[in-house]
């Protein structure tokens, strides 16, 4: 039991021949398998990454974009309204102008009739007068006498 | 001094022999049976060889300390499994373990101790490797030497011995009790049979580990 003989050798073939049988059925593909494996995780991980900043990179340039047009809204948002208050301001000044010419028509108007009715009612405040007048005297009255009274 | 079986059909002196073919042809059918629909994604058993596989390595990366444990991993992962399967399959009744035998030991402590040397003369060269065995100060070097070179050859007696002592114990210890009590009292050792077959490979495992290690990390000395 406790001798070393020639099967010594025959138990170190075995074992040889199982180290390499093992090796080549199960450890190298087990090993490529971690490798592979971490591999994976390692290229997802770094493809997350990847796309995680581009997606902040493309978020800030939306951002920025958003800003940069916003801005041009304003901008053409208070062009416009200058533009309004102005335009505002010449229509009001030539409806007041409009305004004003009409008001200054009627007024000559209105003193032109007013002339034509005062010369009017002078003529008849002349007859009627002459009328009274007439009545008044009993008889008719000279031109002479007209005159006299015209002032 | 060997299992007085009667249903003993094996050929008396080469039992051994012939168990540590059926060690064989068991580890084989394990690995061909994980190696079926290799994924990525393991299932089944690809799933017990990988957890094997990674715990082995986990645990020579731990005595290796910095060293990259893998190109060293076939030697040392057939050799946990295989020690481990010769020391149990002594308790299958009719069997015997082929680790009994010193034979069978002092072959995979031959064939580590190779290894070890092997693989440092490969990394540092074969002068520098030498030159560990000199020790620290140059005037005491023969005798260190001398004394090195006896402690590797130690190391190869322990390993094997070690092992060998082990479980031809506990079988001559089943042997004795079954033939005093044979109804239920050989069950603890049969339990302790167990226990100390997987400590057993898991110290001789761990040593050549720490023979492998100690060979290649020659240069912090």
């Amino acid at each position: 039991m406790v001798n070393l003989d020639y099967t010594l050798f025959i138990q170190m073939v075995n074992f040889i021949v199982l180290v390499i049988l093992m090796n080549f059925l199960i450890f190298k593909p087990i090993l490529k398998i971690l490798d592979e494996r971490r591999g994976n995780i390692d290229g997802a991980m770094a493809e997350a990454r990847r796309l995680m900043e581009e997606a902040e990179r493309l978020m800030e340039e939306y951002n920025k974009k958003v800003l940069e047009v916003r801005q041009q809204a304003l901008q053409i948002v208070n062009e416009g309204r200058v533009q309004a208050v102005e335009e505002q301001r010449k229509a009001l000044a030539k409806a007041r102008e409009e305004a004003e010419a009409q008001i200054k028509t009627l007024r000559e108007r209105i003193e032109h009739e007013q002339e034509e009715a005062s010369t009017a009612l002078k003529r008849m405040v002349q007859a009627l007068s002459i009328s009274i007048a007439e009545r008044l005297l009993g008889r008719a009255i000279g031109a002479k006498e007209d005159a006299k009274w015209e002032s | 001094m060997y299992e007085p079986y009667a249903f003993n059909l094996l050929p008396e002196h080469y039992k051994y022999i012939f168990l540590t073919w059926v060690v064989m042809a068991i580890m084989v059918v394990l690995a061909l049976m994980a190696r079926r629909g290799l994924t990525l994604i393991p299932k089944g058993w690809q799933n017990f060889m990988e957890s094997y596989v990674e715990g082995m390595l986990s645990f020579m990366s731990d005595i290796m300390g910095g060293h990259d444990a893998r190109p060293y991993f076939p030697l040392i992962g057939t050799l946990f499994l295989f020690i481990l399967l010769c020391n149990w399959i002594g308790l299958v009744p009719g069997f015997i373990a082929p680790t009994s035998n010193w034979n069978t030991t002092i072959a995979p402590a031959i064939v580590v101790f190779f290894y070890y040397h092997y693989v440092g003369i490969r990394k540092q060269g074969v002068l520098k490797y030498f030159k560990h065995f000199g020790g620290p100060v140059w005037w005491l070097s023969p005798l260190i030497f001398v004394l090195e070179t006896i402690g590797h050859f130690a190391r190869v007696l322990s390993l094997s011995i070690r092992l060998f002592g082990n479980i031809f114990g506990e079988e001559s210890l089943f042997v004795v009790l079954f033939s005093l009590v044979p109804l239920l009292v050989p069950v603890p050792i049969m339990f302790l049979s167990i226990f100390f077959g997987f400590i057993q490979a898991l110290v001789f495992t761990m040593l050549s580990i720490v023979y492998i290690a100690l060979a290649v990390e020659e240069e912090e000395h």
